[in-house]
């Protein structure tokens, strides 16, 4: 699957406000997690969330508190790159 | 006085906390117990089994306790004991922003431990597979949990344990805290005992080994404790919390004092895993060292809160047992009303001891319309007895064997 233009961004975005409560305020591409108030613990949990949506594997703590939406992101369409090259 | 029979410090109550299908907080515990009408129900959240009376929180929203986020980071049975705990250190005005945290211990009781956290991420390792286990299992299910999360929303940096001796959880948490004070290791314990144990898994276990009352078609009058027709217990869920000072503390700080922990007593019947000591061997060694700790004497005790669980071998054997070592108090079992909430059960019977001491009054026992003929003792039913009380016990007996009791006298 490829994720389009800032699709995961918004993604990850949406998991943000739904799954962790985070007010929209507080919601932008360059927040990082820790600033929204999400632990080491709770990057786990949004890897699991990704990997649910796009299929790609993270191991705990690969997602660190301190990585931006856009960080997250970029990882992840990193991984999603790694698959679809391991499949061609 | 100021000191035990034993010379050591006299442990007082300051404060109290309690959630229970009787309600949220200690007036409608008291009020609903007084009542004597039992909560007990078909669960709803139970419908698939044949037999599931239980004795539900209601009106609980986790949320509210510890926020929307935490929730998910915290089990039922930690939810509940912190409510409770938070009532208790109110209801004692201590403050947690204000006080010396590393003097404050957290003395917890529980038996089965973090029974929905168990349940549903075993059912998604199963159903989903390993990969998809919430990363939150190793915060949700361990018991020591219910303690180490009171320490850090309350700024509890002292001692901080769970103690896990089954339904006798509570006045064993409550024994504990009392030598941590008395050996001068705090200055403040909340001791007490949490359980969430209604889920499949866990009531369909006490269905198959028998223990639970298969009264489904009138569920109220299921829970009937020393009643001819009792059949079982009925699980419960809940929290009681009591905030435990040395007295000499209480009285310097102007702390309502709301009972003495004169006396406590703990034993193992060593016989067999469910059933107790015929011969209530293992629950006379307790009360005899609760007793002797208190240095009161059986016909001191004016009224005892039994473990009265509602099965028929307990309370017969527990009856033989007060009959034995009493000399005639008004025995109640609290449990007809808020079934049984295994290591909460304690913990909840020691507030409404405590209440009973203040208010000169022990509730009324539950459905108990035809006592048990083998049960001599005089068990309070119908309605409230009012009493002058210098002393009362409270009895709990785990499966295991292990029996935990607490005298508490008049402040």
């Amino acid at each position: 699957m490829t994720a389009e233009n800032n699709e995961i961004e918004l993604f990850v975005l949406e998991m943000l406000r739904t799954r962790f409560d985070v007010p929209e305020a507080k919601l932008t591409e360059q927040a990082t997690l820790k600033s929204l108030g999400i632990d080491s613990l709770g990057g786990v949990e949004l890897s699991l969330t990704i990997k649910k949506k796009y299929g790609v594997q993270f191991i705990a703590g690969e997602i660190g508190v301190e990585f931006t939406v856009t960080d997250v992101a970029e990882l992840t369409r990193e991984k999603l790159g790694e698959l679809e090259a391991a499949a061609s | 006085m100021s000191s035990t029979a034993n010379g050591r410090p006299d442990v007082v109550v300051t404060g109290l906390g309690a959630v229970s299908a009787a309600g949220l907080g200690v007036a409608e515990n008291w009020d609903r117990v007084c009542a004597g009408l039992s909560t007990a129900a078909p669960d709803p959240d139970l419908p698939e089994l044949p037999v599931n009376i239980t004795c539900r929180v209601p009106g609980f929203v986790p949320a509210e306790v510890v926020g929307a986020q935490e929730a998910r980071r915290t089990d039922r049975t930690t939810q509940l004991g912190l409510a409770a705990a938070r009532e208790a250190v109110g209801d004692a005005e201590l403050d947690p922003l204000d006080w010396n945290g590393a003097r404050v211990g957290i003395v917890m009781g529980t038996s089965i431990g973090a029974a929905h956290s168990y349940e549903a991420e075993h059912l998604r390792y199963v159903e989903e597979g390993h990969e998809w286990v919430s990363p939150l299992f190793g915060v949700t299910a361990p018991m020591n949990l219910l303690a180490g999360y009171l320490a850090a929303a309350l700024h509890a940096y002292g001692p901080n344990m769970v103690v896990n001796t089954a339904c006798a959880a509570g006045p064993a948490a409550i024994g504990t805290a009392r030598q941590l004070l008395q050996a001068d290791l705090c200055d403040v314990v909340l001791a007490g005992g949490a359980e969430a144990p209604l889920t499949g898994l866990v009531i369909s276990g006490l269905v198959q080994m028998g223990a639970m009352s298969r009264r489904v078609d009138d569920p109220a009058t299921a829970c009937r404790p020393f009643d001819v027709g009792r059949d079982g217990m009925v699980p419960a869920e809940g929290a009681g919390v009591l905030v435990l000072e040395r007295a000499a503390d209480a009285r310097a700080r102007g702390a309502r004092i709301r009972a003495g922990v004169a006396g406590y007593g703990a034993s193992a019947d060593g016989y067999h895993m469910t059933a107790p000591d015929p011969e209530g061997i293992g629950a006379e060694r307790a009360i005899r060292m609760a007793l002797a700790d208190a240095g009161l004497s059986g016909a001191d005790i004016g009224h005892v809160n039994a473990h009265g669980s509602s099965t028929p071998l307990n309370d017969l054997t527990e009856s033989q047992v007060i009959d034995r070592l009493y000399g005639s108090p008004a025995v109640t079992s609290t449990k007809g009303v808020v079934g049984h909430a295994l290591g909460a059960a304690g913990a909840l019977e020691s507030v409404y001891t405590v209440l009973s001491l203040e208010n000169g009054l022990v509730p009324p026992t539950a459905n108990l319309v035809e006592q048990d003929p083998e049960i001599t003792v005089d068990v309070v039913s119908g309605k409230p007895r009012e009493l002058a009380l210098q002393a009362a016990m409270t009895h709990s007996f785990g499966f295991g064997g292990q029996n935990a009791v607490v005298a508490f006298t008049r402040a």
